[in-house]
């Protein structure tokens, strides 16, 4: 699987805009929004949660990731 | 102790930096000249680019304890490991290695309640900057910058607030995006809090999430709505029917984007100091009582 990750520094300069036209042009494709703070991919996407998990601070003990996807589209 | 102004919002982008500074602007000219700017945004601190008539003149290293690992005490018992919640000490027994990255550790201090062998101590660990911009030698703007790499976006912020100005009779803080704990740090302590938003779905959507964080913890607050005349109404039907206050409207224009892509943000243009001079006549009628 190829991974691309879309950032900028600066806020407001159209992550989301470009994220949601990459996926406009792929097949196959899972979107992550990683904006945790304020996430607004779905209200381009308008998905339907199919599952929720409750995330919680232990499952950092068991890796170290902190980037955490709040949504997935696929 | 000075009135403190926050300017806030959800969504990055909406122009929190364009209301600091002519906000700040306005009431150097209209209230007193006794203002400070904090910019309190210190992962991507902007207010200085169109300040450019403060010069930097110095800058003060913020730093925080992190506790180090003496092996030669350490008897790799783990107890530490366990009792840190960030995950941010590594203690391998067999080969006596025992660490704690400090871009994880947030100092919390309980290594060192854990540790019962003396084996943990606590050294400055630079996490940022606070410079101060002069101009007619008063620190009117007063940065926070993040160091690169570094988690600590509060502290920075808390740190940078404690080296406000107290004799400044205004001060605004302009704080980052979001709604997490740098965004609560930012807002804390402020008299008023001055939202920014765009009358977009997604300027809406980010600006409902930091109106209930603002009513959890008990700020009064009014919208700026920003880039008016772009998208829908929305927005203003909601701000109507939860009866939030709008202080002001900039309009969308061309001209005023090109100006800011130059770096001027300093509006000479009639509509928008019509908007600024109600947005500060409303805020220093609120905030002087």
């Amino acid at each position: 699987m190829n991974e691309i990750t879309v950032l900028s520094g600066k806020g407001g300069t159209g992550k989301t805009s470009i994220t949601a036209a990459l996926a406009t042009i792929a097949d196959n494709f899972v979107l992550c929004d990683c904006d945790v703070d304020a996430a607004d991919m779905h209200l381009i996407m308008d998905p339907e949660i199919e599952e929720e998990y409750e995330f919680e601070e232990h499952m950092l003990q068991r890796s170290m990731t902190v980037i955490v996807p709040v949504a997935v589209f696929v | 102790m000075p009135t403190k102004i926050a300017i806030a919002s959800g969504k990055g982008g909406t122009g929190k930096t364009t209301v600091s500074v002519n906000v700040f602007r306005w009431i150097v000219e209209n209230w007193t000249d006794k203002v400070q700017l904090i910019d309190a945004d210190v992962e991507e601190p902007n207010d200085s680019v169109f300040m450019n008539d403060h010069i930097i003149n110095r800058s003060q290293p913020i730093t925080h304890q992190v506790p180090v690992i003496n092996t030669e005490k350490c008897t790799f018992c783990r107890k530490c490991v366990q009792w840190c919640e960030f995950n941010a000490i590594v203690v391998i027994p067999p080969v006596k290695f025992a660490e704690i990255n400090s871009s994880l550790c947030h100092s919390c201090g309980a290594c060192l309640v854990a540790c019962n062998f003396d084996a943990i101590a606590e050294y400055p660990h630079r996490i940022g900057a606070a410079n101060y911009y002069y101009k007619d030698n008063v620190p009117s703007l007063l940065e926070g910058d993040l160091a690169i790499g570094s988690t600590m976006q509060t502290a920075v912020i808390r740190e940078v607030k404690k080296l406000g100005d107290n004799d400044a009779a205004v001060q605004i803080i302009d704080s980052p995006p979001g709604t997490s704990c740098p965004v609560v740090e930012s807002v804390s302590d402020a008299d008023y809090v001055v939202l920014v938003t765009e009358p977009t779905p997604f300027g809406l959507y980010d600006l409902k999430l930091t109106v209930e964080l603002l009513e959890d913890i008990g700020k009064d607050f009014g919208v700026v709505i920003n880039k008016a005349g772009l998208g829908n109404d929305d927005v203003y039907q909601y701000l109507d029917k939860e009866g939030i206050e709008i202080l002001g409207e900039l309009p969308f224009d061309k001209n005023y984007a090109a100006e800011y892509a130059n770096g001027n943000l300093l509006s000479s243009n009639g509509i928008f100091n019509e908007a600024y001079e109600q947005i500060g006549t409303k805020l220093k009628s609120i905030l002087v009582s």
